[in-house]
């Protein structure tokens, strides 16, 4: 161990030799502000609007930590494109204490162990912390009875609905509010296709993803590599390619491109849906959504109830690093972040005055001349990435009415849980992740094709499913429904 | 002599349409980049991309303008890592071919595949992160962007290797000797000037991956400060492109109208791409046939 | 008189170790940082071959024998992605260094300084260009409604638009030609510089014997670029089993409709790892493209020494 030390530091020497002759500084770590011995929690999340003013906000939430639990924080936000290779760079030491658990599924984190158990720090939490979350939700966090993070506040389902560009719509005389199934969607497509022959009618929701789920859920894959059909009601694993929800939805989205509805380079786009009407290139727009009101300029029609696939509430939790250097003060961070509600509003709308301002009716906003895109701490709109956003400050004007995050809750009680919910199925540990990787690959040629009509089923679907039959998707199905199985007889005790 | 060496006049001709043609083969795209970072955003959603836009706008550049200090900054980051990092590069890629080359080097087999096989294997990224980040500590310091994987890559020293082997006589470096200079002196006073096209070539080349390099702060930097301008820009794009790919049940709740348009990133592209096309051509004096050629035979 | 050779002997003895220290010496700073910045993570290759964890980390997580390789031979596809990124590196390596060197050629033949410089400068933009943007762009010509192929070239002739990103037939030609377009720039700079290294004596000798241009370029030029193709060609089969991953997945906007032509082993991998984050499968794939294109090489390497000493690499 001294030997390597040794020969560590002789290389790091003559390595900073060599690189001196072009006279430099040496680089300065930014030094505490505290001075005393209290541990430092580094915090790492993603985020995707300028934090620059990041530092502000620790310091200021340093000063209540300090004062009420004892230790202090150290803030890393990394953009949301590098941070799935960031994080997981940070996992490999002890460089990061309490971290986001997103976009890989829970089952990966756990699978690779790189989290630590948080049971006996549950144990003696308070009440109040415990209540935050049903038993079912705290449950969905574990794996063999261990828990492993914990949720935080953001939807736990997704409705489905048409976004239609609002002008358009009422100019053909229909009410978004009295559209609510997919055959009523239909006829206003057909209709709009009519009258505005020059724009697409209905395009991708966002780049070659025609419509992110509707009622195929699964089991905490996102790719799709066996599924549970009918809103993950169903009780039986099939391959998505045999699956009826799947095989009836992209036989209506081909006849719409046979008939001209659809955007021809699908497959291709770079474009959001969203976007795309907004501009007048397109009408309508198919979309999972939560409780967050409409963009400008386009209105929506539900076509699909809030239901909940068997991973929602574990898509993005909080975990402690098994690599921690001090577990006991990660914690510490970790429950004040949930249970403190000053903490919570500086980390998610950081400091008032500054990056928000308090309105006299109790309302909160930006101030003035600021918005979420120009003000320097811009986490608000992010507060589905942070641990619990709801605080004493209400949101900020963009996230539309007072009662937002009570909605938010209401919205999750109203989810239909699928019946797996709270399932964990680790791919590797079953045995099944050189096949898993070989259904990757079949599933990517036919996928987005068929969602977007561009594949014709009645030929392709029978193909698709020999391609995954060979590639092991038996296998894989037989294994995820042996874990289906126990986990819901283990319920039905 | 110099019209001696030279092609007939048709042969020129056909020469520069063919040069010509690669050219526009070359600008045209570029040219493309521009129109669609100064066209209206939504024309370039309903149009697609052309160089000649219904509606022009200056949108694109003027969101950039309000990140000026940000990048601004990173452009200087961008400069100092490019510069030391090119003339650290070079000197060590130097002083490791010249004697790869001579045949007197003992082991000299066994070294040229010591280099050579670094260009096959790598331990892979979390091995090499763990010992820069763990032993030698350059995590969120300017080391993070001049040291991994940059500062000395095997495929120069081959080349330059290379080169030497070529080009520079034994009997130079005999005669040099004979005269009692040391190896260091012949490497300096004589090697290093018959050198100069093949060293403006590489700093050219080693320069460009400075410059171009987004990895080692992607890998490296979380302190957004060190970012050089290839991470700003690169941060831009992959965020926006990463909202857009994963529309999933937690991201549904990004407004994603609200994000950079196509436009602005195709404005991005333009601002990391201009300074080497001002720079490159201060380059192209030594690129000039004749002086490897007078010295060799002196 | 034996004396004063002998002591004259050891002087040049003496002198011959000097100078082969002084030799050595010189490469002491570039072997320190091979070592640290190559070698020493060699040691992460074992993580090819356990079942790599983070909390146990490289040295201490358990041993799983080949079984991260697997994956890579299970599949039906890894007769595909084999062919795929052998052609396509092949197409690569002749097309593009024949390409590069005519192009080097060229400018060396033009006479026109100035146009030179501004050709040079000119053919090295596709290369500063990153593949995201390289993607963007190439969508600007072959997008299906707005595409500048569809609108300005097809539409116009009479022809029938063609849907691009669902036609696999053309995407080999498409992915060679973005290929050569992005690098020809930087590589011929290569050739160029040795070409303007070339002895001028020798082109005077070959004008004096009545050579025209060809025959300059055929007895000069090429036997000049001889060692730097062949070394350049050792270099690139040893990476004949690796593909950029950007021309490969992002160019064609991972359009499944063409993955029977774009699918090469990194665009597999990536994938298929990416949601369970399988470090020991991923080293498990370095260590494979590693070893076939280290073998590859060393038998090109071997048939380059047979024929001719000097141009080997080692």
């Amino acid at each position: 161990m001294t030997g390597k030390k040794l020969a560590g530091g002789i290389l790091a020497a003559a390595m900073t030799a060599m690189t001196a002759a072009s006279a430099f500084a040496a680089p300065e770590f930014p030094t505490d502000v505290d001075v005393s011995d209290m541990p430092v929690v580094e915090f790492a999340a993603p985020h995707f609007n300028d934090v620059t003013d990041a530092p502000m906000v620790e310091a200021a939430m340093n000063e209540i930590l300090a004062e009420r639990y004892g230790i202090q924080v150290k803030l890393n936000f990394i953009g949301i494109g590098s941070w799935q290779q960031q994080s997981n760079l940070l996992l490999t030491g002890d460089e990061v204490d309490v971290i986001t658990l997103w976009p890989l599924p829970l089952s990966t984190f756990i699978s690779n162990m790189q989290l630590y158990p948080l049971d006996e720090y549950l144990a003696d939490a308070p009440e109040e912390f415990i209540n935050k979350f049903t038993e079912e939700q705290w449950a969905a966090c574990q794996a063999d009875g261990v828990q492993y993070s914990v949720p935080n506040l953001r939807n736990y389902g997704n409705i489905f609905i048409c976004y239609w560009d609002e002008e358009k719509l009422h100019e053909l005389g229909y009410n978004e509010d009295e559209i609510t199934t997919l055959d009523q969607i239909e006829e206003v497509l057909y209709a709009a296709h009519e009258k505005y022959p020059d724009i697409y009618t209905i395009v991708p929701q966002s780049q070659a993803t025609f419509c992110n789920g509707i009622s195929w859920d699964g089991l905490g894959d996102q790719n799709y590599i066996g599924v549970l059909g009918n809103f993950g009601q169903d009780t039986t694993v099939t391959d998505i390619f045999e699956c009826e929800d799947f095989v009836n939805f992209v036989k209506r989205t081909r006849q719409w491109y046979l008939d001209g509805l659809m955007m021809g380079d699908a497959l291709s786009n770079q474009e959001t849906g969203a976007t795309m009407i907004q501009n007048g290139a397109a009408f309508a727009s198919l979309s999972n959504r939560a409780c967050e009101p409409a963009p400008a300029g386009l209105t929506q029609s539900k076509f699909v109830d809030c239901w909940s696939d068997a991973t929602n509430i574990t898509a993005l939790t909080y975990g402690i690093n098994s690599l921690s250097s001090d577990p006991d003060a990660a914690w510490v961070l970790l429950q004040a972040l949930y249970m403190d509600s000053d903490l919570q509003t500086l980390l998610i709308d950081g400091i008032e005055g500054v990056h928000y301002i308090l309105n006299e009716d109790g309302s909160a906003s930006y101030p003035e001349g600021l918005d979420s895109t120009t003000v320097t701490y811009g986490m608000a709109p992010a507060y589905w990435s942070l641990p619990y956003a709801n605080s004493d400050v209400p949101p900020i004007d963009e996230l539309g009415s007072a009662s937002f995050f009570s909605d938010l809750i209401a919205f999750n009680e109203s989810a239909l849980p699928s019946i797996a919910t709270g399932i964990t199925i680790d791919i590797n540990a079953l045995g099944i992740a050189d096949e898993y990787a070989a259904c990757i690959n079949v599933k990517t040629k036919y996928y987005d094709a068929l969602m977007n009509g561009v594949m014709d089923p009645e030929t392709t679907l029978a193909q698709a499913h020999q391609e995954m039959v060979d590639a092991g998707i038996e296998k894989i199905c037989a294994a995820k429904q042996a874990v289906l199985d126990e986990f819901l007889a283990a319920k039905g005790e | 002599m110099e019209s001696m060496v030279s092609t007939k006049k048709g042969g020129q001709i056909a020469m520069h349409i063919i040069g010509i043609l690669l050219c526009i083969a070359c600008v045209a795209p570029f040219i493309l980049l521009i129109t669609s970072s100064l066209t209206e955003e939504a024309t370039l959603v309903k149009n697609g991309y052309s160089f000649f836009p219904q509606v022009w706008s200056l949108e694109s550049y003027a969101y950039i303008s309000r990140k000026a200090a940000v990048i601004f900054r990173a452009y200087g980051i961008t400069v100092l890592v490019t510069v030391v990092g090119t003339v650290s590069s070079l000197f060590m890629t130097l002083l490791f071919a010249y004697p790869l080359s001579r045949k007197e080097l003992p082991f000299r087999n066994v070294l040229a595949f010591f280099v050579f096989f670094t260009m096959l294997f790598n331990g892979g990224l979390i091995p090499t992160y763990l010992m820069y980040t763990g032993t030698f500590h350059i995590k969120n310091t300017i080391w993070a962007l001049l040291i991994p994987s940059l500062l000395m890559n095997a495929f120069y020293v081959i080349m330059m290797r290379s080169f030497f082997t070529a080009n520079i006589p034994d009997s130079l470096i005999e005669a040099a000797r004979i005269d009692g200079a040391g190896e260091y002196r012949i490497l300096f006073k004589i090697v290093l000037p018959l050198s100069l096209p093949m060293i403006a070539t590489l700093a050219l080349m080693v320069g460009l991956g400075y410059w171009n390099d987004w990895l080692n702060g992607l890998y490296y930097l979380t302190d957004e400060n060190l970012f050089s301008i290839q991470n700003v820009l690169n941060k831009m794009v992959s965020d926006v492109q990463f909202l857009k790919t994963n529309q999933t049940t937690v991201t549904s709740a990004v407004d994603v109208s609200k994000l950079p348009s196509v436009g602005i990133r195709m404005a991005i592209a333009v601002i990391g791409v201009i300074p080497i096309l001002v720079v490159y051509p201060f380059f192209q004096k030594y690129f000039v046939k004749g002086i490897v050629v007078g010295g060799v035979k002196g | 008189m034996a004396a004063a050779a002998a002591t004259s002997g050891r002087k040049k003895g003496i002198r011959n170790l000097k100078m082969k220290l002084a030799l050595l010496s010189m490469m002491i700073p570039g072997a320190i940082y091979l070592i640290i910045n190559n070698y020493i993570p060699m040691a992460g290759l074992q993580i090819a071959f356990k079942k790599f964890n983070y909390r146990d980390g490289m040295w201490a997580s358990p041993w799983t024998g080949l079984s991260n390789f697997t994956y890579l031979f299970k599949t039906k596809d890894a007769i595909l992605m084999t062919r795929n990124t052998l052609l396509y590196n092949l197409a690569f390596i002749v097309l593009g260094t024949v390409f590069a060197v005519a192009i080097a050629i060229m400018l060396n033949e033009i006479r026109s300084s100035g146009a030179k410089k501004i050709y040079q400068v000119l053919f090295l933009i596709p290369y500063l260009i990153s593949m995201v943007v390289v993607s963007y762009i190439v969508f600007a010509f072959l997008s299906y409604d707005n595409g500048f192929l569809n609108n300005s070239v097809i539409a116009p002739l009479g022809g029938e638009k063609i849907n691009w990103y669902i036609s696999p037939q053309y995407w080999p030609f498409i992915l060679v030609l973005v290929h050569l377009w992005k690098g020809f720039g930087y590589s011929s700079i290569i050739y160029y510089a040795t070409v303007i290294g070339i002895d001028s004596a020798l082109y005077e000798a070959a004008v004096i014997d009545g050579a025209n241009s060809w025959q300059r370029t055929w007895h000069v030029t090429l036997p000049g670029l001889k060692n730097t193709i062949i070394t350049l060609t050792l270099l690139n089969i040893g990476r004949i089993f690796y593909s950029d991953f950007g021309l490969f997945y992002q160019v064609p906007q991972n359009s499944g409709a063409l993955s029977n032509v774009t699918t090469t082993i990194d665009v597999y991998v990536y994938r298929g790892l990416t949601q369970l984050n399988d470090v020991g499968r991923s080293s498990a794939a370095g260590f494979y493209q590693s070893i076939v294109g280290f073998i590859m090489v060393l038998v090109a390497n071997l048939v380059v020494r047979k024929i001719d000493r000097d141009s080997a690499l080692f």
